[in-house]
């Protein structure tokens, strides 16, 4: 997903550049990216072609000539990203389609109408129903022209026969249909996409509870969390001492390693209800002994700093 | 008095109409008055973190590099966080710096004193408002703060005739409000003249 998304942006950006250059005159012979790994959208390659154009333009500019810069290029921005949901209410209010680029219309252009829905289906899977979208972007690829449906989800769009139709909602995946026949209306039908929605709306619930534990060495470093390992004592109904694994998850590298108290399996009742208190055994590694603590279940988040030594070499 | 360096919990480059028009840098603030339940940044309220803090001028210097872009789109820096309205002479200093061709957003909930969006009101293009619920007692249960100041700054943005400004965001949260707060919550900022709204739903990931 993060690459797909540093993709489409490293294209829009060079579009960009493109369009600058060409507003202004400039040679610009952009290459293909060859970068194979997760494109962040920009890498020196596309650096260096935008300092070249700065490096253009001024020297334009020092020669007396006019530089052409604002608004060139909003309409590539419009064709090639989602639209944030802004459902409008205000008669007047025309959103993206003022900055289209116009291209003049071949003679079988008809106007199609349409509806945009949104596909949603409960947690459970179980229910499963449909939104109409207000707000949701309808884009001629072919045109550049867009709009955006009304409150009802309905939307109306020049097109000839086989343009690329595209309606897109955040929270949503993107949808293309070909423009085939004005009689027929075009219903278009969203499916959610819950890794974009995710990339705009994680949140975390902050009330979950957990335990960071900072687990050291003697010169107080930081163990490799792969080395480490946790489990939880109990006695089990013959009374004998019985363990279980404890899932410790890692963060990343400036932060502790994390224990949550309230959906790991181990550190729950037979019933399922999490536990009020428990002893972790914690292994290290080529450390010495393993260390056996009690902690209780934090009311929020809680801090555990383990120091263990290393083996004395024999 | 506001400190002169602001702490930065992130500075997030080439975002394509996510928070505002065209190509934009989202500077993130530390620091907000809001104890959200489900916040989104919650690395901006510990101090538990060391950040980097930046000056306005080390700030304009490093996000500078994209100007050609800002410029091509009418693009520009949205300041989020944590709350940017805290930081509202850090951000008047920022715009000398960059001058007037770069749009500046805020990224806001408003619940700051209504002298520092008076001080700001003239130097920026966008506000983001995340309004929560116009219901005091949502507002409150949700966020653990009185929405007071927030009615009286969107007063405040409304007499300055700068709706048009200003996109509002109206999440449905679970467990706090619903379909129906959200319409009252609506029908309340459009009887002071706003008129762009988005309306999305938090998903709760455990």
């Amino acid at each position: 997903m993060t690459m797909a998304r540093g993709k489409d942006t490293c294209r829009i950006l060079k579009d960009i550049r493109r369009q600058i250059a060409k507003a202004n005159d400039i040679e610009f012979i952009t290459s293909e990216c060859r970068y194979k790994g997760d494109c962040l959208g920009t890498c020196p390659k596309c650096e260096a072609e935008v300092r070249y154009l700065e490096q253009q333009l001024h020297t334009r500019s020092l020669s007396g000539k006019a530089i052409a810069l604002a608004g060139i290029s909003a309409s590539a921005l419009a064709m090639s990203m989602p639209l944030p949901s802004i459902a409008q209410t205000h008669p007047d209010s025309t959103y993206l389609v003022a900055d289209s680029v116009s291209i003049s219309a071949p003679v079988d252009t008809f106007v199609v109408k349409g509806k945009v829905a949104g596909r949603w289906t409960s947690s459970n899977e179980k229910k499963e129903g449909f939104d109409t979208l207000t707000g949701a972007c309808v884009l001629n690829r072919n045109t550049n022209k867009g709009t955006i449906t009304d409150i009802d989800g309905n939307f109306e769009i020049n097109a000839c026969r086989g343009d690329l139709i595209e309606a897109s909602f955040i929270g949503y995946e993107s949808l293309t249909i070909i423009a085939s026949d004005s009689s027929k209306p075009m219903n278009i039908i969203l499916e959610q996409d819950s890794n974009a929605l995710m990339g705009e709306v994680v949140i975390v619930d902050i009330q979950t509870r957990y335990i960071d534990f900072n687990i050291v060495d003697e010169n107080g470093n930081r163990i490799n969390w792969e080395n480490i390992h946790i489990e939880r004592l109990f006695l089990d109904e013959d009374g004998k001492e019985d363990s279980e694994d404890i899932d410790l998850k890692y963060i990343n590298e400036n932060n502790p390693y994390r224990i949550y108290w309230s959906s790991d399996d181990g550190l729950q009742d037979k019933d399922g209800n999490p536990l009020k208190k428990t002893m972790l055994r914690i292994k290290a590694k080529g450390y010495e002994e393993p260390i056996i603590i009690t902690v209780k279940r934090p009311k929020h988040h809680s801090k555990k700093t383990i120091r263990f030594k290393h083996k004395k070499e024999k | 008095m506001e400190k002169e360096r602001a702490k930065i919990i992130g500075i997030s480059q080439h975002r394509l109409s996510t928070d505002g028009n065209g190509v934009t840098t989202l500077v993130a603030f530390h620091e907000c008055p809001l104890r959200c339940r489900y916040c989104l940044n919650p690395l901006s309220l510990g101090d538990d973190k060391p950040f980097r803090s930046y000056s306005p001028k080390e700030l304009y210097t490093e996000t500078r590099i994209d100007e050609l872009y800002f410029l091509a789109t009418n693009g520009g820096i949205t300041f989020g966080g944590g709350e940017p309205c805290l930081r509202p002479q850090f951000i008047r200093k920022f715009r000398k710096l960059c001058g007037s061709d770069w749009q500046l957003n805020l990224e806001t909930s408003l619940n700051v004193p209504t002298t520092n969006i008076k001080c700001l009101l003239p130097i920026v293009n966008t506000l983001i408002i995340d309004i929560k619920d116009m219901n005091a007692e949502i507002y409150r249960s949700y966020t653990g703060q009185n929405n007071s100041l927030v009615i009286d700054n969107l007063k405040l943005i409304a007499e300055q005739n700068r709706q048009n400004d200003c996109i509002i965001r109206l999440p449905l949260i679970p467990n706090f409000n619903t379909d129906a707060d959200r319409i009252a919550s609506r029908v309340a900022l459009e009887a002071l003249g706003f008129i762009k709204f988005d309306l999305f739903t938090y998903i709760i990931r455990t």
